[in-house]
């Protein structure tokens, strides 16, 4: 499946940079190849993916509608397990979110310029994540119609939040992130919003004009355009660290044992950018096939991801094996019991399932021929993910089936809503992100084109050049 | 509740009643009429009355359930009534308390009834009466909610069918009653027969004699599932005629019981379970305590708090009792001869162990007891009257009185056999259900058949109902007169305090409506008492109504004369009872701690109260040892078939349940369950253990158990939905030792060193002065009422109480199986109960219990993680829950180290209340119904904190005295065990408690400082003997 063109800049060389774009692509080129699957009569294999995500997006619904029915017993909660899937499944997406942010914004600001092919989408998938997390904690409260008092409005009856409370830093944390990444989004589709402005015709020219904000091209927008991009990307990275840390101290500041503990902030991150690159490989491998972009996206970039992954993993299993060590260092034998009620009790099955995925099965990128081949950086990708949604339940429900007292320990078993509604979560994103390749560039243009030689405003080699090679 | 399955039915019956009660102009005419003399002090409201208002409310609630129905109306609309005239002494919103008397598994105790507008809510024990002492039972606390049961009879049947005109009204009853009547007059007393409960009233049992008086050839027989009648055969057979025990256990140092169960289901155990835990707390001041030794094949209570306890079949009691006589003997102790004769063949199945009893028994010489249950057989009960004679027991804490009961009553099987010879023509049951309840053996259903007028009187349409000739319904102990007199003697007068809800009956009204009385209850009942009473009737009356006791005591106590030469006829005649194997294993059935012999079976909290031992709730089970079961290959949940081979087969097939403390090579069920009436409660709960039974005992030999395929889910409130029971028990055991949650010594060790840091406090964080520097702000605890709580484990007999108590108090739901199986019960007070020991070494498990609700942390977790601030501390160190503020997020209760906090998964009080309308009646006015959606906890009754503190304000006090606030737990409590009062009062007895050394909090490292502590619980092993295990 790979020809050489597109393992072509994998090496890199002491005196030359490896090429980002491959083949010959011109600008014109670029755009028409991004262009192509928006300008395209819309093909029926998309309109079978929208119909399998959508109606996964009807499941969602009417989980949701019969929770709201009937109250949160439709899932299997109880007395002692009081949260399960609910917020594995919002841990789980925010996890997800978590790469776009760091491709985006943290990447852009070490220059690392592999970012330009991948961020676009990495982005949009940061966003469809966080409204797919957002669910979950509004639907899990028992009075939804009361959820707003989570947020500090005004009201008669002179009530604010408990700010001492994690999961109101928790609904700050995570509306922030929302907000920014989607600001960071918009702002960086701008210039690409107003190329299909310029390319297309009717209403779709009106909806683009919109919200390509009347943008020209002009020397001053593209100095405002950069200045606000490299804000937002300031004000993003920050964001990276503290939204998983937040949502890290809904645990890390109970004092369950398995949930309080002060590795949580570190391993809750690296986790997330763990969970969300494997998704991106996912959707970028999905992404590439469908749409031709290997010589945008192109193996280089998914060997970086999956470098990324193996760090990430490995931030993971250390976590993992530092969490026993305490347990045992601490001479606490609450801590030590969960840990080994973790590995050996009722849920070792979810525990090892969790091992696997995120610490071993990863550890296959060490070779290059597995980090550079398709099916394995898929199939890989797709465990990491399984794992990781894995990790969040073990945490949550193991910390939570067996505390402190032995005379109300429980188990906890999943209902079909539990499972229809995490299912409807996919559906959701799906739909989202079907309506995002079909409407939007999935690719950044205007940054992929920054990266390419043609960009480059010095007029000779500066070690930039792939194609042309030569003498210093 | 069961709404699922129920819910429409129930719907649809309730609307149908409701048109009858309350859209027929002329039948609420009649009702007005329908008032009995003596309705003035019913406190009934003029121009409203009680009915009509019944009908409102019943109203309201349908229209509310109509609205609900549309799917459109959140929260139901609700008409209220004003009263146009207000009665004069009545405040509306203000509870009023009126003395009664109940009579609750074989215990007849006094009674204070708390009443809202007319509507009873609670039931609790009168201080006043001696055999409550302010405290009281399971069974009392829910027999408020049978007066509500949606299945209660409410018509009069004939031939099982409601007899079709005006039906449901009381002039129809006793039409009816009076056409039953002169079926029976038209017998001419050939071939009558009256079949009653051993109901000591007195006014009951004159009229019993004037039954016998117009009927001289009747037969009277009295059914007892309990079968004390064997007391009764063996003091008879030692020479007292019509008699019975009563038990002083303030005077027993050492107590030794043999399959009897006198703190849990047998006996006047409130009264029992006071003074035995006086005997118990007495080790802070004096640094002594009584011992109990206990000899059973199941974990009763008793058997729980025992400091010995060993496992033995049923069967083999007796034996053990006759080598105790000989180790007495041996000792010194003059035993009569006739006895030792017989003892010295029997060979003991724990030699030492009896050895260690009988030397303690002959240094308390006269200040001990041997019990005996009521199920063994009579001569084991006169040979422990002969050893109790001999140690110089009888008279001080074993008492003989003359019986209140016919001297000629029958047993049910003997009343059975004239049926059967067609010697019975006429049959009157009073208050019974021998159709379920008879022995499987005696084949009673049939013999009725043989009987041809049958004149049932019965609270449910139950089992005998539907197939006598005559059914009537009879009315709640709460809703009409009568009295009832205690086992010490002690009569009071049981005071209605509503008016019937259906037109019944009650056991006098029945009894003489047969006999052609037309007389009310009060007039009966009132009656019988001038007789009796001295010239100024009229107050001494109100005096009783008032106090609830009537002082001067009934019956007389007997001097001991005893002869034991008809005791040792008997006892050379007797074989050995054979040894259970594994292949023949012993049955024993047993009351229920739930729902007794059956009779309360539809009465949602009792089944859904866990089983103080198994746990289990909504069920009853074949309980099986680890060791029997793992040898039979069964497991917990599997169906079994129990089969006993004797000239008839009889069969059950039932669920197993695997717990320890079983005798081995022998299997219990509990009785009660299974029941075969149309009841929404008990109908799919159990299996009916009655099918088994014999005649003569409630065990039985060469039981065949084997699996019968398939499996069954039995739903507990501990090991919930363990896959691997084994595992986790191991685990739990080894949890619990490292955890310090128990704190349990030995007497000697607690002599030597009281203080319990070194033996249990690792993290030495029990002293708040080693406590860390809080990252929050200590809430002010020096100023006003602080309150606080311990709780005594030395005291506690896990015996449910308080449990039932809570219930009642704070409007708690009932789930219904299927929730207990995913571990959702809503009881705010739990008892966890532990055991230790070495599991396959029946004797030597022990069983702990620890009673859990919020312990109202200082520094609680819940409070700061709940984001909408609903959960907060209240000034006088209450963690208080604003049920309105509440979104539902559950934060709150997987931070709860103690997990006490229950979460409404569904709108649970609608589905109770859709399921029975009539059940909001019970619910208490000053507590809160929780809606879906909302985290629910102790309170620590702030109802009632809030009621003191209204009261001392009137008067003018800043700090509420001591003992003005009394939970309802602490009420209820038969041992005394929980205290409640203010921290900041160095005086108050909870403070003083808190300074003993044995004031402990469970979890303490966690420094949550809660203001619910435990007093760790103190064993008194004989030092002989093994010490008991430590926790």
């Amino acid at each position: 499946m790979e020809t050489s063109v597109t393992l072509a800049n994998l090496e890199e060389h002491v005196d030359k940079r490896s090429p980002l774009v491959l083949g010959k692509e011109t600008f014109a080129s670029v755009t028409n190849i991004v262009a192509k699957p928006m300008e395209m009569k819309t093909p029926k294999a998309w309109w079978i993916c929208f119909l399998i995500a959508f109606s996964g997006l009807g499941v969602l619904g009417a989980s949701i509608a019969y929770l709201f029915w009937e109250g949160v017993g439709v899932w299997g909660l109880n007395n002692r397990v009081g949260w399960a899937w609910d917020i594995t499944n919002f841990v789980f997406w925010v996890g997800i979110g978590h790469a776009g942010t760091l491709i985006s914004a943290i990447l852009f600001l070490f220059r690392q310029k592999w970012r330009t092919s991948i961020n676009r989408a990495a982005e949009a998938m940061t966003i469809f994540a966080v409204i797919c997390a957002l669910v979950f904690p509004g639907i899990h409260v028992g009075r939804v119609w009361v959820a707003y008092w989570l947020f500090p409005i005004p009201n008669q009856m002179l009530m604010w939040p408990n700010f001492r409370s994690p999961l109101l830093w928790d609904v700050f944390a995570v509306s922030t992130y929302f907000t920014v990444s989607t600001l960071f989004w918009f702002v960086g589709l701008i210039p690409d919003i107003a190329t299909f402005r310029d390319r297309s015709k009717g209403i779709r020219k009106f909806v683009y004009g919109i919200f390509a904000l009347g943008w020209r091209g002009s020397q001053r927008h593209w100095l405002n355009y950069e200045r606000a991009y490299l804000i937002l990307a300031a004000l993003s990275t920050p964001l990276v660290l503290s939204v998983h840390t937040i949502v890290s101290f809904d645990f890390a500041t109970s004092q369950l044992p398995g949930w309080h503990a002060t590795i949580f902030p570190p391993y809750f991150v690296a986790g997330a950018i763990f969970s969300g690159f494997a998704m991106v490989i996912n959707l970028m491998i999905l992404c590439r096939w469908v749409f031709k972009l290997e010589h945008l996206v192109t193996m280089r970039h998914f060997e970086n991801m999956a470098k990324i992954i193996l760090l990430t993993g490995s931030m993971v299993g250390y976590a993992y094996a530092m969490e026993f060590f305490i347990a045992w260092y601490s001479g606490n034998p609450y801590e030590r019991f969960i840990f080994i009620s973790r590995a050996t009790g009722p849920y070792a099955w979810a525990y090892w399932t969790m091992v696997t995925c995120n610490v071993v099965i990863p550890q296959l990128f060490w070779s290059r021929k597995i980090r550079t081949n398709l099916w394995a950086l898929f199939i890989i990708s797709v465990f990491v993910n399984i794992g990781m949604w894995f990790e969040r339940f073990v945490i949550i429900v193991t910390s939570l089936h067996r505390t402190f007292l032995p005379s109300s320990w429980a188990y906890f078993r999943p209902t079909i809503i539990d499972i229809s509604t995490f299912i409807g979560s996919f559906g959701l994103f799906f739909t989202l992100f079907l309506l995002f390749v079909r409407f939007l560039p999935i690719v950044a243009i205007s940054e992929v084109k920054t990266v390419m030689p043609e960009a480059d405003p010095h007029g000779h080699d500066h070690g930039n050049k792939p194609a042309t090679g030569g003498a210093h | 509740m069961q709404s699922e399955n129920n819910q429409e039915k129930s719907g649809r019956k309730y609307w149908r009643s409701l048109e009858e009660m309350a859209e027929t102009p002329e039948l609420l005419a009649r009702m007005k009429n329908e008032f009995p003399t003596g309705a003035a002090e019913l406190e009934v409201t003029p121009g409203v009355d009680r009915r009509q208002f019944l009908g409102i409310i019943g109203a309201s609630a349908a229209f509310a359930g109509l609205t609900s129905a549309t799917g459109c109306i959140r929260k139901p609309a609700e008409k209220i009534l004003p009263y146009n005239k207000r009665p004069e002494d009545l405040i509306e919103g203000k509870a009023q308390s009126y003395a009664s008397v109940g009579r609750f598994g074989g215990s007849v105790f006094g009674l204070l009834v708390t009443s809202y507008e007319g509507r009873p809510t609670k039931v609790d024990g009168n201080p006043s009466h001696p055999m409550s002492l302010g405290g009281s039972t399971a069974f009392a606390q829910a027999s408020v909610l049978d007066v509500y049961d949606p299945d209660r009879s409410q018509y009069v049947l004939k031939a099982g069918v409601a007899a079709s005109s005006s039906r449901g009204t009381l002039k129809a009853v006793k039409a009816a009653l009076a056409t039953a009547a002169a079926e029976l007059k038209a017998s001419a007393g050939q071939g009558v027969a009256l079949l009653m409960e051993a109901v000591p009233s007195p006014t009951l049992l004159a009229l019993v004699r004037e039954f016998q008086a117009d009927y001289p050839k009747a037969t009277i027989a009295i059914h007892d599932p309990a079968m004390r009648w064997n007391e009764s055969a063996a003091l008879e057979l030692i020479g007292f005629k019509n008699a019975e025990l009563y038990h002083r256990f303030e005077s027993a140092n050492v107590i030794a019981a043999f399959d009897a169960d006198p703190l849990g289901i047998e006996g006047d155990v409130v009264r029992n379970s006071k003074m035995f835990a006086a005997k118990r707390r007495s080790v802070d001041e004096s640094k002594t305590m009584s011992r109990l030794y206990v000899v059973e094949p199941a974990f009763t209570n008793t058997g729980a708090v025992a400091d010995h306890r060993m496992s033995l079949r049923s069967s083999a009691m007796g034996e053990a009792l006759l080598s105790l006589a000989v180790e007495l003997a041996a000792q010194g102790l003059a035993i009569p001869s006739e006895i030792l004769a017989r003892a010295r063949q029997t060979t003991s199945p724990n030699q030492k162990w009896l050895k260690a009893l009988a030397t303690d028994l002959i240094l308390n010489k006269g200040k001990n007891a041997v019990l005996v249950g009521h199920s063994q057989r009579s001569w084991v009960h006169a040979v422990a009257f002969a050893i109790n004679s001999a140690l110089g027991n009888v008279g001080h804490s074993v008492v003989v009185r003359s019986s209140p009961l016919p001297a000629s009553a029958r047993t049910l099987a003997e009343l059975t056999s004239e049926m059967n010879r067609g010697q019975v023509q006429t049959l009157v049951m009073l208050d019974v259900n021998p159709v379920y309840s008879a022995p499987a053996d005696l084949e009673f259903a049939d013999a009725l058949k043989k009987v041809k007028t049958s004149i049932h009187l019965g609270y449910h349409a139950d089992e005998t109902a539907l197939a006598s000739t005559w059914h009537f319904p009879r009315a709640h102990g709460l809703e009409c007169w009568g009295d009832l007199v205690s086992s010490d003697g002690t009569a009071a007068i049981a005071q209605p305090v509503i008016e019937p809800l259906y037109a019944s009956l009650s056991d006098v009204e029945f009894l003489a409506g047969l006999l052609g009385q037309q007389k009310t209850a009060y007039e009966i009942v009132q009656a019988h008492w001038k007789k009796s009473s001295g010239a100024d009737f009229e107050s001494s009356w109100r005096r009783w109504l008032h106090d609830g006791v009537i002082k001067s005591p009934m019956g007389e106590t007997l001097s001991n004369n005893a002869d034991f030469s008809k005791l040792g006829q008997r006892l050379t005649g007797l074989g050995t009872s054979p040894a259970p194997t594994a292949s023949q294993l012993e049955l024993r059935l047993a009351l229920d701690r739930s729902v007794y012999d059956g009779r309360y079976a539809n009465n949602a909290w009792l089944q859904e109260i866990p089983d103080s031992v198994s746990k289990l709730t909504w069920d009853n089970a074949a309980l099986l040892s680890p060791k029997t079961a793992k040898d039979k290959g069964i497991k917990t949940g599997d169906m079994v078939e129990i089969k006993i081979k004797q000239d008839k087969e009889r069969r059950l097939k039932i669920a197993a349940f695997v717990v320890p403390g079983i005798a081995e090579n022998t299997v219990v069920v509990p009785l009660g369950y299974g029941r075969r009436f149309n009841g929404r409660v008990a109908t799919g709960a159990g299996f009916d253990g009655y099918a088994l039974l014999g005649r003569d005992d409630l065990f039985a030999f060469a039981a065949d158990v084997s699996l019968a395929g398939g499996t069954y889910e039995l739903a507990t409130t501990q090991e919930h939905g363990v896959s691997d029971y084994e595992y986790d028990t191991k685990v739990g055991a080894e949890a619990i030792k490292n955890r310090g949650v128990l704190r349990e010594l030995t007497l000697a060790t607690y002599k030597q060193d009281p203080s319990l840091e070194k033996a249990f406090d690792k993290f030495n964080l029990g002293d708040p002065k080693n406590h860390r520097t809080l990252l929050w702000q200590r809430p002010n605890e020096t100023r006003g009422n602080q309150w606080g709580m311990t709780i005594d484990l030395n005291s506690c007999t896990g015996c449910n109480a308080c449990t039932a108590a809570c219930q009642a108090e704070n409007n708690i739901s009932v789930v219904g199986k299927k929730r207990v199986l995913k571990s959702r019960e809503m009881h705010w007070i739990r008892i966890d109960r532990y055991f230790a020991g070495n599991v396959d070494n029946p004797d030597s498990i022990q069983a702990v219990f620890q009673p859990l609700a919020c312990a109202h942390c200082e520094t609680a977790p819940c409070e700061q993680v709940c984001p909408v601030a609903a959960t907060v501390h209240g000034v006088e160190g209450t963690n208080d829950i604003a049920y309105n503020r509440c979104i539902g997020t559950r934060y709150c209760a997987n931070n709860c180290p103690y997990k006490v906090r229950r979460f409404n998964y569904f709108n649970y009080s609608k589905e109770n209340d859709e399921s029975n309308p009539l059940y909001a009646m019970q619910k208490n006015p000053r507590v809160t119904v929780r809606f879906r959606g909302v985290i629910e906890k102790c309170s620590y009754c702030v109802q009632r904190v809030n009621a003191a503190r209204i009261e001392a304000k009137i008067r003018g006090e800043e700090v509420l005295r001591d003992g003005a606030v009394v939970t309802a737990c602490q009420q209820v409590c038969p041992t005394d065990a929980i205290s409640f009062g203010n921290l900041n009062d160095p005086d108050s007895r909870v403070s003083q408690l808190k300074s003993l050394p044995r004031n402990y909090a469970v979890l303490s490292e966690l420094a949550l400082q809660p203001r619910t502590t435990f007093l760790a619980k103190v064993r008194n092993p004989n030092p002989e003997l093994d010490s008991s295990t430590q926790l």
